[in-house]
C-alpha cells in the first residue's frame, strides 16, 4: 500500500512536469518518424522485404514510438549520477524503503504519462499513416510487455550500479544506448538486419525489451515464439536481479556518502 | 571584431586547462561522443545493407552525407553544445544577470564561452570516414567541389547556430524547459538523411523544415557533382536573414527577462 502512495506522488510530480514529458515523448517521435520516409523512399510503393511489406514496416516504427515510450526506462541517468556520484543516495539509504523498488515507482509515472502521449500520438499518426490491421492483445503479448518494462529497468539499474566505481560514466551509458539501439531493433527490425546481427540480436537482453515486444503486438509471433521470448525475458531478468544485487552489496561499501 | 577573436583565442586556452584539470571526465566524455558518432556510421551501413539508393542517393552519397554530418555536427558540438546545454540553468538561476554586467556581448557570452574539445573524436572520424568512402567508391572530387563545399559548410554552420539559438532564446520565458535543447539534438538526426526525404510528409513540413533541410545536404551536393544553384542561394540567404532573427529576437527576449531567481 505505502508503494502505492509513493507511486500516486510522484504521479503528481510527473504532471507538474508535463512538458517536459511530452518532449521526451516528441524526442522518440522524431526517428522513427524519419525511418518511416527513409524506407517509404527505398522500398516504393509496392516493395516488399524479406516478406515485410511497407506498411508492415510503418506500423512497425509507429509501434516502436509507443513501446519506447513506455517500456524504456531512463533511471540511469538518476541512480548513476544523481544518487550515487552526486551523493543523493544518502537520503534513500536513511528510509525505511528498498531503493530498488523505489526507484522502480518513481519511473513508472514518467512511462505511463509518456505513454499516454505516444498513444495520442498514434491513433493521430495512424490516421496519416498507413499501417496493417493489428489484432487484440493477448494475455501472452500483455506479459511480453510487462517482462519488457522489468527488464529494460534492470538493465538500466545495473549497469548503473557501476557507478560506485567509476566517476566518468557517461561513457558506459552512452555504449549501453547505441548498443540497445542496433540490438533491440531500434533502427530497423532485428529480422531485417544482416545474419550475424540476427544471431548476436536474439541472445542479447535488448531484443526483448523493443523487437518482440512490438512484433508480438503485430502479431508476428506464434505462440510457440511468444513463449520462448517469456523464457528468454526470465532468464535475464533473473540474470540481471542478480547482478543487481551483488553491485549493490559491494557497491554500498564503496559509497563514500558525499558523493563521489 | 579583433578584441572578440582575442577573447575567443583566451577562452579556447582557459577551456583547454579545464580539459586537462579533469582528464577522466574528459576521457569519458571523450569515448561518450565518439561511440555516438560510430552509432550514424552504423546505422547508415545497416540500413544501406538491404537496398542501393534511396530518393536518388546512392549508398557511397549516403556515406558522404553521413560523414558531412559528423563534421559539421562534430564542429557544432565542439563550439556550441556546453553553451546551449547551460541556457536554461544559467537563466533559471539568474546568472544571467553576471552575464549582461559583463563589457562583451551577452549572445557572444551565451553562446561561446565553453568550449567541448571532446568532439574533436567525431571531426576526425568523419574526416577519415568520408576520405575512405572516396577513395573506397572511386567519387571524383575537384578542388574547386571542394572549395565549394567548405565555403557553403560555413554557411550551413550559419544556419544551424541561428536556429539552435533562436529556439534556445525562447528558454527565457520558459526556464524550466532545459529538455528543449536536448529536443533539438534529435532534430539534428534530419541533417543525416537527404532533404528529399522530407517530401514525404507533403510540401506544408518541407516548408516548414526548410532551415534544416538545406543545411547539409546543399554542400554535399557540390562535392559530389551535384551542384544546384538555386538550393546554394536559398543556403545563403536563409542563412544570413535567419542569423539576423536569432539577433533580433535575443534582443527582444532580454526585454521580457526577469532575473527573478538570482
Amino acid at each position: 500500500m505505502r508503494f502505492v502512495h509513493i507511486l500516486l506522488l510522484h504521479f503528481e510530480d510527473a504532471l507538474q512536469e508535463r512538458m517536459r514529458a511530452l518532449i521526451w515523448f516528441l524526442m522518440s517521435l522524431v526517428n522513427p518518424l524519419l525511418l518511416i520516409l527513409f524506407w517509404n523512399g527505398a522500398l516504393g510503393k509496392s516493395g516488399m522485404m524479406n516478406g515485410w511489406t511497407r506498411t508492415d514496416i510503418n506500423t512497425y516504427y509507429l509501434l516502436l514510438i509507443v513501446t519506447s515510450s513506455i517500456l524504456i526506462s531512463h533511471v540511469e541517468d538518476k541512480i548513476g549520477t544523481m544518487d550515487i556520484r552526486e551523493g543523493g543516495l544518502v537520503r534513500y539509504l536513511t528510509r525505511p524503503f528498498s531503493y530498488f523498488w523505489l526507484c522502480f515507482f518513481e519511473e513508472i509515472p514518467y512511462r505511463l504519462l509518456q505513454g499516454i502521449f505516444a498513444v495520442i500520438g498514434f491513433i493521430i499518426l495512424t490516421s496519416l499513416i498507413p499501417i496493417t490491421h493489428i489484432p487484440p492483445v493477448t494475455i501472452w503479448t500483455l506479459l511480453i510487455l510487462i517482462g519488457a518494462l522489468l527488464l529494460s529497468f534492470l538493465m538500466q539499474a545495473s549497469v548503473a550500479l557501476i557507478a560506485f566505481w567509476i566517476v566518468e560514466v557517461g561513457g558506459i551509458f552512452d555504449t549501453l544506448e547505441v548498443v540497445r539501439l542496433v540490438l533491440g531493433g531500434t533502427i530497423l527490425p532485428i529480422i531485417l538486419l544482416p545474419n550475424w546481427i540476427i544471431n548476436i540480436a536474439y541472445i542479447s537482453p535488448f531484443a526483448y525489451t523493443a523487437y518482440f515486444p512490438i512484433t508480438s503486438i503485430q502479431g508476428k509471433l506464434s505462440s510457440e515464439t511468444q513463449l520462448w521470448v517469456l523464457c528468454m525475458q526470465g532468464i535475464w531478468i533473473i540474470l540481471f536481479i542478480c547482478l543487481y544485487k551483488i553491485l549493490w552489496f559491494f557497491g554500498l561499501k564503496k559509497f563514500s556518502g558525499v558523493g563521489q | 571584431m579583433k578584441r572578440y577573436l582575442r577573447i575567443y583565442k583566451l577562452l579556447l586556452s582557459i577551456n583547454l586547462s579545464d580539459l586537462m584539470a579533469y582528464r577522466a571526465g574528459f576521457f569519458g566524455s571523450f569515448f561518450g561522443t565518439t561511440i555516438w558518432g560510430v552509432f550514424h556510421f552504423i546505422s547508415i551501413f545497416i540500413l544501406t545493407s538491404r537496398v542501393n539508393s534511396v530518393y536518388g542517393w546512392s549508398r557511397s552519397e549516403l556515406f558522404i552525407l553521413t560523414a558531412t554530418f559528423s563534421i559539421m555536427w562534430g564542429t557544432f558540438r565542439m563550439i556550441f553544445i556546453k553553451n546551449f546545454s547551460q541556457f536554461s540553468h544559467t537563466i533559471l538561476q539568474g546568472k544571467l544577470d553576471g552575464l549582461l554586467l559583463k563589457p562583451l556581448d551577452s549572445q557572444f557570452l551565451m553562446s561561446v564561452l565553453k568550449v567541448n574539445y571532446v568532439d574533436v573524436g567525431r571531426i576526425v572520424m568523419g574526416s577519415v570516414f568520408m576520405i575512405y568512402v572516396i577513395h573506397t567508391y572511386h567519387i571524383t572530387i575537384t578542388l574547386w567541389s571542394i572549395m565549394l563545399f567548405s565555403f557553403l559548410i560555413i554557411f550551413s554552420m550559419f544556419s544551424a547556430y541561428a536556429l539552435w539559438f533562436s529556439v534556445s532564446t525562447i528558454i527565457i520565458w520558459f526556464p524550466r524547459l532545459s529538455n528543449l535543447i536536448e529536443l533539438l539534438y534529435t532534430f539534428a538526426g534530419i541533417l543525416r538523411y537527404p532533404s528529399d526525404l522530407m517530401g514525404g510528409f507533403g510540401e506544408f513540413t518541407v516548408f516548414f523544415l526548410a532551415p534544416i533541410l538545406f543545411i547539409l545536404t546543399t554542400p554535399v551536393k557540390t562535392l559530389i557533382g551535384r551542384m544546384s544553384i538555386p538550393d546554394i542561394a536559398w543556403l545563403i540567404i536563409f542563412s544570413l536573414l535567419f542569423l539576423l532573427f536569432s539577433r533580433l529576437f535575443w534582443k527582444h527576449a532580454l526585454k521580457s527577462y526577469t532575473s527573478v531567481s538570482s
